[in-house]
């Protein structure tokens, strides 16, 4: 399988047509980090198509020696959802995406609506600290990773998800103690 | 399950990723088309500008403008006599 500077190179020499198999190799990571970043799976499939063509169009600007294809890639994404939700207005839960619950089917009613509620609390997170908790725990990034697409430091990044998960951690609890 | 179990089970749904079968193709077109439309826009001759030095590019912006602004010579002649 080609590494990607090396697909990289080749679309740059002219081979346009390599560039797909870059778009097949990404294509599930970025949707998943958009669907998670912008709650919206009626978008996310356009914002996915403007990242790779906005990679496409930028691809002489990257530069292998300072980070991986795949970071570059995502901290295009990650722009590109925070533009498209300062654009969008507040969707109404109705319309966040399902998320399947493959457990014992006489707990799902209770957990849907756990989990239905965590998910608005993770939506209501400032937008910081909700990314870098998708990124780090449903997108299972690596925190430097995440220290270069969020372009800040490592500790700041460490520090954003524990406040993220302190968070959800405090938000469950009153959850389940039925304070909410 | 206690507090940590639910977390996680609530962090570890599966949570499915249908990409739809054409997007890679549509992410395609749009670049051949984006492609296309840059072969074939015009050629912007005010481009050449950029590889002017500025005191070039200064010069020739002050003779445009006399040269625009002597179009009116006529207009000045007639307010500025006294």
């Amino acid at each position: 399988m080609p590494e990607d500077s090396d697909i990289v190179k080749h679309v740059l020499n002219g081979d346009v047509d390599s560039f797909r198999i870059l778009v097949e190799r990404y294509q599930r990571p970025v949707l998943s980090m958009i669907r998670r970043l912008i709650w919206d799976s009626h978008r996310c499939e356009e914002i996915g198509q403007d990242v790779f063509v906005a990679a496409f169009q930028k691809l002489s600007t990257f530069d292998p020696a300072r980070s991986q294809f795949s970071t570059w890639l995502f901290t295009i994404a990650r722009n590109r959802s925070i533009n498209a939700l300062k654009k969008k207005a507040l969707i109404p839960v109705e319309h966040l995406p399902e998320i399947l619950d493959s457990r014992n089917p006489s707990d799902e009613f209770s957990d849907k609506e756990l989990f239905a509620q965590m998910d608005q609390t993770l939506k209501a997170l400032p937008g910081k600290l909700q990314r870098a908790f998708v990124l780090a725990e449903f997108e299972q990034m690596s925190y430097e990773e995440i220290a270069r697409i969020e372009g800040t430091r490592l500790g700041t990044v460490k520090s954003r998800i524990n406040r993220a998960r302190a968070r959800l951690h405090a938000a469950m609890k009153d959850m389940e103690g039925g304070k909410i | 399950m206690n507090h940590d179990e639910k977390y996680r089970a609530w962090k570890e749904r599966p949570c499915p990723m249908e990409v739809s079968a054409d997007f890679s193709t549509d992410v395609m077109r749009r670049i051949y088309q984006q492609a296309e439309q840059r072969q074939t826009v015009r050629p912007n001759w005010f481009g050449a500008l950029e590889f002017l030095p500025r005191s070039v590019r200064f010069a020739l912006l002050a003779a445009a403008a006399i040269i625009g602004l002597g179009r009116f010579w006529l207009l000045f002649s007639i307010v500025l006599n006294p």
